[in-house]
């Protein structure tokens, strides 16, 4: 009987334990998304001499599996 | 949307803010000038409460050293007959750096003197000087950011 009621108790935990578990991933999952930033580095000549204007433009997305997203609103 | 600070090496160049561009993707800009060296640039989106940080792959920017020109000129001394010999060190095409180090000036091939650049990019001797034609020699060895160069200025005295 002992042994019933240690085994229910084992079972009961784990999947409280498993629970929790699910629980943690959906929410990582869901609070935030991955995004992946782009930097290009542009000038009048290239290589520019020391002075010249260097435009740093810098694209960032939302990815999930390398598949680009739209934004959330 | 935040902002996306821009970094070479381990220093910030400053921050600027995501914009929606109009194929739908966010960008922010940066205008830089840079030294002469290699340059390792990154990005990084520090992230929000609903998309995660990430930092861009780095970019090596490659700048070279830029070409110096010397302009001459002269004003009168404080004590009489002597001149201010000035060369002013820029750069070729306008830009927001300055030359640095030394020049070298040399009048009617006599006494060369190497003096150090102010602030400005500016050195002078000051000389006794007859009048009469005279003609001034600039030699500018060049620092880590611009080329060496060399100029010539003809003037007159008084």
């Amino acid at each position: 009987m002992r042994l019933i009621k240690a085994g229910r108790r084992a079972i009961v935990g784990s999947i409280v334990v498993a629970t929790a578990m699910v629980g943690v991933h959906s929410a990582e999952a869901v609070g935030l998304a991955e995004t992946k930033t782009v930097l290009t580095a542009t000038s009048a000549t290239n290589p520019p001499p020391a002075g010249q204007t260097v435009y740093l433009r810098a694209s960032v997305k939302p990815v999930v599996g390398g598949v680009r997203l739209p934004w959330a609103m | 949307m935040g902002n996306v600070t821009f970094f070479d090496g381990a220093t910030s160049l400053g921050s600027a803010p995501l914009v929606t561009a109009p194929s739908g993707v966010r960008v922010a800009t940066l205008q830089k000038a840079f030294a002469a060296g290699t340059h390792s640039l990154t990005a990084r989106f520090p992230g929000d409460p609903t998309y995660a940080v990430s930092t861009s792959a780095p970019v090596s920017k490659v700048v070279t050293k830029a070409a110096s020109k010397i302009v001459g000129s002269k004003t009168l001394g404080t004590a009489p007959g002597t001149y201010n010999i000035i060369g002013a060190v820029k750069p070729s095409t306008a830009g927001p750096l300055i030359p640095t180090g030394t020049v070298t000036i040399k009048v009617d091939n006599l006494n060369a003197q190497t003096v150090p650049l102010n602030s400005k990019g500016r050195g002078h001797i000051t000389i006794p000087l007859a009048n009469g034609s005279h003609t001034a020699v600039y030699t500018y060895p060049g620092d880590g950011t611009f080329l060496n160069s060399t100029a010539s200025f003809p003037f007159t005295t008084p």
